[in-house]
This record gives C-alpha cells, structure tokens and sequence, in this order.
C-alpha cells in the first residue's frame, strides 16, 4: 500500500491468496484504508455510532472471509461497501418492524389517513405560494423522520439515488428472489410517498405554477 | 402485495438513468434531486489511523478462527517437525478417507465423493477459506473459470471443468484427491471439523 494511500486491489488479492500472516497486515491495512468512510456510511445507516462502529468491523472480517469472492479487476471499496449495507440490511431487518402497506391505491387504511393527516396540517392549498427554500426544509425534514421511522427503506432508496443502484443489486443487497425484489421497491415508494407526502402535494403545486 | 410494474420506470429515473416522461418517471425524479440536493449530514470523522481499533479488530479476527491463537506455544523447530509429521499423518487419513469414500461410492449413494451429476465433493479442512482460496488459484492458474461461493457455513466452489478435462485441471483435482466429475460440472463444499 502506497503511504497515505488506500489499500491497494492487487495487494488485497495477493494477500488473500497468501493467507496467514499476511492477513493480519491486510486487516490492519483495511481499517486505515476505509474505516473513516465505511463508518460513515453505516452511522448514517443504522443512526447510532457504536452500532456503525461494530458494523464496520463485522464487516472486514465477513470480506476477509469472502475475499476469495472478490473481482480482482473491480474496484474494493465498492465491493467492500456492499458487504457493510448487507450487514446494514440484516440488522435493520431485525430491528424494524415491517408494516404491511396494502390496499387498492397500495396504502393501508392507517397509511391513507395518514397522508391525509400530513396534507392537512400542511395546509397545503393551491393558493399557497411555495418558494424552492420552504420546499427544501419541508423535504429535509421529512426525509429525516422517513430515515428514522423506516431506516430499511429509505436507506435503500438513498443508496439507488446515490449509487445508481439496479434493481439486481438491490435484490442482491436483500439476498431475495427477483419477485421479491419488486415487492420491497414497491413498499418503498408507498412509503415514501407516506412519509414524504407533504412535500410531494408541495412540490406538484410549486410544478404547476411555474 | 403485487408490485407495480411501473416500479421499473420508477426506480431506473431515481437511479438516474431513465429519461421517461410517465408520471412515475417524474415523481423519480422529482425525489431524486431532492434526496441529491440534501445537504450532507455531520458526522464525527473517526481517526484514520487508530492503533487501538485495530488491535480490537485483530483480536476479533482472531477470536474468528481467522488468525492463529497467539495464546497457542511459539513454533519450535521440533514442534514445526511434530507439526509436519502430523500433518502428514493427517493428509495420509485423508488419502486413505477419501479412497474408502470412492470405494463406497459404489455401494452406496453417498455425497461425500461426487461421481454423480448432483453430487458435492465434501471436504474437511482445518481452514475451509484457506483451502477454497488455494483451490481457487489453483483453478484458475489450470484455466478453469471456478466461482467461489458461501452457503451454511461451507466455503464451496462451482467450477464448469473444460471438455474433455485438460491435464493441468486435472492434476489440481487429483493433487487434492478429487475426483473428476463425469459431467464436467465441479462442485466443492469445504467445512472445517466441529469440534466436541
């Protein structure tokens, strides 16, 4: 590894297939390499710093365990990302109580009154003039309480935006079938549209007048 | 719940990739420049280099079984001779195991020794990631595109031998006493032993 620098792949792939001591260094090599931006990622996944912390480590021992899985003319840090939201995944799985979100406009009867509930407070009407900032705060504000009420879901939502993530990779990242996969994308945009729809009647009203 | 088939239009806009104009496309994109127009959140940077971290995290890659018990006795010259001898006393069970396992294949529809085409050649190792890693090199230095994989616990490789067998996958195969698929189709599942 160069000084200062990131581990590099082909000294990952090297060590890999050397085993033994080789590992330790590697390991080591790994925390200085990524544990700052990998334990960014997972407190801003799971919300809690000791959780990020153990997550990180959890995870390079798993890509230490998988190394022998890893693309040699990939980039790491994407593939090792991976491995951490897996383990994101799993542990919001366990945590977050999954509510099922059904109806004839995809909404449970407690989900519509919601939206309702939120619209109304808003007081969000046509005659309303809504500038860029308000629209700003208002979605901030949302999407903040969206990431706490259903981390799960909104986490993945974050990732597609940010990282282009496919619909193969988010099925990837669950570890569910295809079929599955569509259903969990189709919960997150109900969700969301639950969590955010004040933002939403905000912003196709601002739509329409410009 | 059935999933909405506009979903795909939905989320390849959010990803930023679709350009469509359906009122799905737009709410995607409506929600994907907002989520990129949020402003990053604070959080305390860790230190970059933290020699206490990582002893933590060598400590728990060796409690593991990734690294060696530094609470085992330094190696010794005669203890390295013990641990040859033993090793070799060890590889010999395997030869003589795995030999009793082909012998019984015949008898008996076993999954220890594949010949089968849904056979699994199951191997014992003190290191099962060790060995998959070896194999895996080995493998591919024979030119054999071989996939490793996890499944319960084993560290498995799926490897589509070339047909007929080259010479140089074969000695792989033979060098650790496997046998060669008639089918062409490899597949290894590497547990390390339990322990009473």
């Amino acid at each position: 590894m160069p000084a200062g620098g990131r581990l590099e792949r082909s000294a990952f792939v090297r060590a890999c297939r050397e085993g033994g001591a080789a590992i330790e260094s590697a390991l080591r090599e790994l925390d200085r390499s990524f544990f700052a931006v990998l334990y960014r990622d997972g407190v801003l996944a799971l919300r809690d710093p000791d959780a990020a912390r153990d997550l990180v480590q959890e995870t390079f021992i798993k890509v230490w365990r998988r190394c022998a899985t890893f693309r040699g003319d990939s980039e790491l840090l994407p593939w090792v990302r991976a491995i951490l939201r897996n383990g994101a995944v799993e542990r919001l799985r366990k945590t977050v109580r999954e509510v099922p979100i059904e109806n004839d406009d995809g909404l449970t009867a407690e989900a519509t009154q919601r939206v309702a509930e939120i619209s109304v407070a808003a007081g969000a009407t046509p005659e309303r003039a809504v500038d860029e900032a308000e629209l700003a705060a208002t979605f901030h504000r949302l999407w903040r309480r969206f990431q706490e009420a259903d981390p799960l879901h909104a986490n993945v939502l974050g990732w597609v935006v940010n990282d282009g993530l496919t619909t193969e990779d988010i099925a990837s990242l669950l570890d569910r079938t295809p079929g599955a996969t569509r259903e969990f994308i189709s919960q997150c945009r109900k969700k969301a549209r639950v969590h955010l729809a004040e933002w939403y009647t905000l912003a196709v009203d601002a739509k329409e007048r410009s | 719940m059935t999933p909405d088939p506009n979903d795909d239009s939905f989320i390849e806009t959010l990803a930023g990739r679709g350009t469509g104009t359906s009122d799905d496309a737009r709410e995607a994109a409506l929600l994907r420049a907002r989520i990129l127009a949020e402003p990053a959140e604070a959080v305390s940077p860790p230190a970059a280099h933290d020699p206490a971290r990582e002893d933590a995290l060598i400590a728990r890659a060796r409690a593991a079984g990734l690294l060696p018990d530094r609470r085992r006795p330094p190696v010794t010259a005669q203890s390295a001779l013990i641990a040859r001898r033993t090793g070799l006393a060890a590889a010999a069970l395997v030869v003589l195991g795995l030999g009793l396992a082909l012998t019984w294949h015949g008898r008996e529809p076993e999954e220890a020794v594949r010949g089968g085409a849904a056979g699994i050649v199951h191997i014992e190792a003190a290191d099962a990631h060790a060995l998959q890693r070896e194999l895996l090199s080995e493998l591919t230095a024979a030119g054999v595109s071989a996939t490793p994989y996890e499944r319960l616990g084993a560290a498995g490789l799926d490897a589509d031998l070339p047909t007929p067998v080259t010479a140089a996958a074969r000695a792989v195969l033979e060098r650790h006493r496997i046998p060669v698929p008639a089918d062409g189709v490899l597949v290894i599942e590497i547990r390390e032993p339990s322990h009473p």
